[in-house]
C-alpha cells in the first residue's frame, strides 16, 4: 500500500479507484497492474467464479434448461447481473480512473486553483485517497454485502415459486445448492462491487465538497464555458456513466423475468423505470450542485461588474456620436467604437447566459438517453420484433 | 490563468475609479441600504444579543429561533402523552408542524440574511451607473430616506404583532382545520386547547407568521421605493448590453426575496400534506389553490419590478429613434464610400473594418430593439416559477407509497 501511496504522489495523480484492500489483493494476484490494465483477465476471472458454478449445478440438479418453473439459463436477471453487470462495474473503474485524474487536474491547468490555495488541494485529495485507501470502510462494505445475501434468500425462499435456485421440498421452499451459491457468492460479489462504487462516489463527493467549501475558486464568469471555467466538471459525470448503465442492466433484467416468466407488461413498470432514472442521474449529478453557490457569487459579481462598465461605454458612445461630440476629424465609418459596443454585448450576454451549475440540458439529455438504453430491449416485449421489421419495411417500400 | 486575473483586475480597476470618481461626486447618502435590518424586532435582535449589527451570529438565530416554537410543543405533548400516539395526530406525525417550524421558520431566519447581502449593492447601483444624475440627487436621497424611515417605524410591526396574535388564534380556536383530535385541540363538539396548543396559537403559529409578514411587509417597502425612483426622470441606457437599458442589476431583488417565497410554499405544502394524510383528501383537489398561490407570488415579487416599465418602453421608443439615426448616417457614409465609389483608390475593400462596423451596428441596434419593457427576464421568471413549485414536489409521494417503490428497486440490487 505504501508503494501505491508513493506512486500516487504527485498532487494530480488522483484516482478514485487504485486503492482499498481489494485492489491490493488483485494486485498481488497479478489480476491488475498499477496502470489498471488486465482487464480482461479480471472479467473472466470473477465472471468464472460468480457464473459458471452455478451453470455445474443447476446441470448436475437438472435445472439448466428445464425441470422446474425457471430454469436457470432462461433467468435473464441472473445473467443480466453477472455477465452484464458485474464485468461493466469492473470495466468502469479502468474508465473512472483514467476520466476523474483528468477533471481533477483539470482544477490547477484551469487555474481556478490559485497557486497559494494547491497545497490546501492537495491536502484535500489526499485525504480522500486515504479515505479510498481505508480498509475497515472496505471490510464493512463486503459484510453489508454478504448480509444482504442472507436478507435476500430469506425474501427470495418465502416467494412460492419453483426456481432454479429454490425448490418445493414438502410444501416449503428452500434453496438449492445453486441457490445458496448464487446468494452467498455470486449476489456477494455483485453487492460488493455495487457498494464499493457506492462508496468511491461518496469519497468524490466528499472531494468535491471539501473543494468547494474550503478554497477560494478563482472563477471567471467570461469563461467560454459558459459555467465560469468549471464546465470541465459535467466531464466526471460522463466518466461515471458505466457504473448508471449497469444499475439499469440489473433493472432491465428483473423487468424481462417478471414479463417472460410472471406474464407483467412494460408499462407496468413506469413508475419504478422513472423513479430509478432520476435516481441514477442525481447519483453523477449531485455534487455538482455544491459549486451553485461559489459560481453564483462569481456570476452576480460579474454581473454588477460587466454592466458598470456597459453602462459607462453606453453612457461615452451615446455622448460621442449620438449627441454629436465627437471631434470633427473623427469619421462615423470604419471606427472600432461600434465593435467595440457590439462586443462588449457579446461579452455581457456571455455573463448572462453563465450556468451555476455546470451542467446544460444537452449534457443531461444525453446522460437520460444512455442511461435508459439497456431498457430499449424490453421494448419489445411490447411490439414483436418481426412486427416491427415488417412496419420499417412497409414505411420504406 | 494569466488574461483571466488580468482581466479581472482591469474591471475592478475600472469599477474602482469609476465608483470613486461617483462616490466623490455625489455624497451617498446610505451606503448600505438593508431592508432586512432596522424596524423594532430588529433591535430586540440587537438587545438580546441574537444579532450582532448587521445581522451577524445567524447560527444562533437558527438555533434559538425555531426552538423557541418548536420545543416547548415537543415537551408540552410529551407531557400530555400527545407526542407520537393517543389521538388521531400526535405532534411527531404532524407533517405540518415540521412544515412550519423546522423548515419554513430556519428558511425565513435566513431570509433576512440574503435580503441584506443581496439589497445592500442595489441602491448604490443607481448611482455608478450614472442611472440617477447629480440633478436628481436630493429627490433620490429623500426617496432612500424615506424607505428607511418607513423601514425603522414602529407603527408597520406592531401592527403586524397585533394581526397575528389576535386573528390567528381566532381562526384556529373557531375553525378547527382538521375534524378529528390532534396533539393540539379535542374536537368535542367544540374545541378545546390543549396545553400545547395553547403555546402553538399564541407562540408559535405568531412567530412565524410574524416573520412572514414582515418580509412581506419589506417587499411592500421595496415596491413602493421603486415607486418613487420610477417617477424620477432617470437616465436609462437602452443600448446597454442588459437589454434592461442599465436597469438588470434590480434582478438581483428577485433573488433576493426567493426565499420568502420559499418559506411560504413550504407553509402551504404542509398545510395540504397534512390534509391529505390525515384527511383523506386528494392532492389533485389542492391544483388550484396551488396554481393560484403560486400566481399571486410569482406575481408580487416581480410587480414591484414592473412600476419602471413605462421609463423602459419610453427610453427604448426614443434610442430606436437616435440609433435608427446613427444607423441612416453610417449606412449613408458606407454606400457613399463603397458603392458610389468615392473611396481613396489605395484603401482595400477586402479587409476593411468599415464592413465589420456595418454588422455590428446592426447588432447594436438589436440590442436597442430587444431591449426589454421590464427589468428582468423570462429566466428569472422561470426560476421564480421553480422556487415556488419545488415545496409541492414532495406531495408526489403522497399518491403513491414511496417505501413500496423503494422495496421493490431494493429487490433488484439485492
Amino acid at each position: 500500500m505504501t508503494k501505491l501511496i508513493a506512486s500516487t504522489d504527485e498532487p494530480t495523480d488522483f484516482s478514485l479507484v487504485q486503492g482499498g484492500p481489494f485492489f491490493q489483493l488483485l494486485l498481488r494476484a497479478g489480476l491488475v497492474k498499477p496502470s489498471m490494465d488486465l482487464l480482461g483477465r479480471r472479467i473472466i476471472v470473477i465472471a468464472v467464479i460468480a457464473w459458471v458454478p452455478l451453470l455445474v449445478l443447476t446441470m448436475l440438479s437438472g435445472s439448466a434448461f428445464g425441470g422446474t418453473k425457471v430454469p436457470f439459463l432462461y433467468d435473464v436477471a441472473a445473467h443480466a447481473r453477472l455477465l452484464l453487470c458485474v464485468p461493466l462495474l469492473i470495466a468502469a473503474e479502468v474508465i473512472v480512473h483514467r476520466r476523474i485524474r483528468v477533471t481533477v487536474r483539470q482544477f490547477l491547468d484551469r487555474g481556478i486553483i490559485a497557486p497559494k490555495d494547491q497545497s490546501d488541494f492537495e491536502r484535500i485529495a489526499d485525504s480522500a485517497m486515504r479515505l479510498r485507501n481505508s480498509a475497515p470502510a472496505e471490510v464493512l462494505l463486503l459484510a453489508f454485502a454478504a448480509v444482504g445475501g442472507y436478507w435476500a434468500g430469506q425474501q427470495y425462499v418465502s416467494m412460492d415459486v419453483a426456481s432454479w435456485f429454490a425448490a418445493q421440498v414438502a410444501g416449503q421452499s428452500r434453496l438449492t445448492a445453486a441457490g445458496y451459491w448464487y446468494f452467498f457468492v455470486s449476489m456477494t460479489i455483485f453487492r460488493f462491487l455495487l457498494l464499493r462504487w457506492y462508496f468511491r462516489l461518496f469519497v468524490w463527493y466528499r472531494f468535491l465538497w471539501q473543494v468547494s467549501r474550503r478554497i477560494p475558486l478563482q472563477l471567471n464568469a467570461l469563461h467560454p464555458d459558459r459555467a465560469g471555467g468549471m464546465g470541465f466538471l459535467s466531464g466526471s459525470t460522463f466518466a461515471l456513466q458505466p457504473i448508471l448503465i449497469a444499475h439499469t442492466i440489473a433493472l432491465a433484467g428483473v423487468f424481462a423475468d417478471r414479463i417472460w416468466h410472471e406474464g407483467a407488461t412494460l408499462p407496468q413498470f413506469k413508475m419504478e423505470i422513472t423513479f430509478w432514472l432520476i435516481f441514477l442521474i442525481l447519483l453523477v449529478v449531485l455534487p455538482l450542485f455544491f459549486f451553485v453557490i461559489p459560481l453564483s457569487a462569481a456570476k452576480r459579481a460579474a454581473l454588477r461588474e460587466y454592466g458598470i462598465v456597459g453602462s459607462r461605454y453606453v453612457d461615452e458612445f451615446r455622448r460621442k456620436w449620438i449627441d454629436g461630440q465627437a471631434a470633427k476629424d473623427e469619421m462615423l465609418i470604419g471606427t472600432a467604437d461600434i465593435q467595440s459596443l457590439a462586443d462588449l454585448g457579446n461579452s455581457f450576454q456571455g455573463v448572462q447566459e453563465m450556468q451555476v451549475v455546470p451542467f446544460g440540458r444537452s449534457a443531461l439529455l444525453r446522460l437520460v438517453m444512455m442511461t435508459a438504453l439497456p431498457l430499449v430491449p424490453l421494448l419489445l416485449t411490447m411490439v414483436p420484433l418481426e412486427q416491427l421489421i415488417d412496419r420499417a419495411l412497409g414505411a420504406l417500400l | 490563468m494569466g488574461w483571466n486575473t488580468a482581466s479581472v483586475e482591469v474591471v475592478s480597476k475600472m469599477q474602482s475609479s469609476q465608483t470613486d470618481a461617483r462616490r466623490n461626486a455625489v455624497p451617498a447618502v446610505d451606503d448600505d441600504f438593508s431592508l432586512a435590518v432596522g424596524g423594532p424586532l430588529y433591535r430586540m435582535l440587537l438587545k438580546t444579543r441574537l444579532a450582532k449589527a448587521p445581522l451577524r451570529c445567524l447560527r444562533r438565530r437558527l438555533l434559538v429561533i425555531p426552538a423557541l416554537a418548536w420545543l416547548p410543543l415537543l415537551v408540552l405533548t410529551m407531557i400530555e402523552g400527545r407526542a407520537t400516539g393517543g389521538v388521531a395526530i400526535p405532534f411527531l406525525h404532524d407533517i405540518e408542524a415540521y412544515a412550519r417550524f423546522l423548515i419554513a421558520l430556519p428558511v425565513l431566519v435566513v431570509a433576512e440574511v440574503i435580503l441584506h447581502r443581496r439589497m445592500g449593492n442595489v441602491i448604490g447601483q443607481f448611482r455608478i451607473r450614472g442611472i440617477v444624475s447629480q440633478g436628481m440627487e436630493p429627490k433620490f436621497s429623500e426617496a432612500i430616506a424615506s424607505t428607511l424611515r418607513l423601514r425603522d417605524s414602529r407603527m408597520p410591526e406592531l401592527t403586524i404583532l397585533a394581526i397575528v396574535l389576535v386573528a390567528a388564534p381566532l381562526a384556529w380556536h373557531h375553525a378547527p382545520s382538521l375534524p378529528a383530535s390532534t396533539w393540539y385541540a379535542d374536537v368535542d363538539g367544540r374545541v378545546e386547547l390543549t396545553g400545547a396548543g395553547w403555546w402553538f396559537v399564541l407562540v408559535s403559529v405568531p412567530l412565524s407568521q410574524f416573520l412572514l409578514l414582515r418580509l412581506y411587509f419589506r417587499l411592500f417597502i421595496w415596491g413602493r421605493f421603486l415607486w418613487e425612483a420610477s417617477r424620477l426622470p432617470l437616465k436609462i441606457l437602452p443600448a446597454h448590453p442588459d437589454r434592461a437599458g442599465g436597469l438588470g442589476f434590480l434582478e438581483q431583488s428577485v433573488s433576493a426575496f426567493r426565499p420568502l417565497l420559499f418559506a411560504q410554499t413550504i407553509i402551504v405544502s404542509g398545510f395540504i400534506a397534512s390534509r391529505v394524510l390525515f384527511d383523506g383528501r386528494n392532492v389533485l383537489d389542492f391544483k388550484i389553490d396551488i396554481g393560484m398561490l403560486v400566481l399571486v407570488l410569482v406575481v408580487a415579487i416581480l410587480l414591484p419590478l414592473c412600476l419602471l416599465s413605462n421609463r423602459l418602453v419610453a427610453a427604448r421608443l426614443a434610442a430606436l429613434q437616435d440609433y435608427g439615426a446613427l444607423g441612416a448616417s453610417y449606412v449613408r457614409e458606407f454606400e457613399n464610400k463603397w458603392l458610389a465609389g468615392q473611396s481613396p483608390s489605395k484603401e482595400a475593400l477586402v479587409g476593411s473594418a468599415d464592413i465589420q462596423s456595418l454588422a455590428d451596428l446592426a447588432g447594436s441596434y438589436d440590442i436597442v430593439n430587444g431591449m426589454r419593457a421590464v427589468p428582468f427576464s423570462s429566466r428569472t421568471v422561470m426560476e421564480v416559477l421553480a422556487v415556488c413549485l419545488l415545496p409541492f414536489l414532495p406531495l408526489v409521494f403522497t399518491v403513491f407509497s414511496l417505501r413500496e417503490l423503494l422495496v421493490r428497486l431494493a429487490h433488484v440490487l439485492l
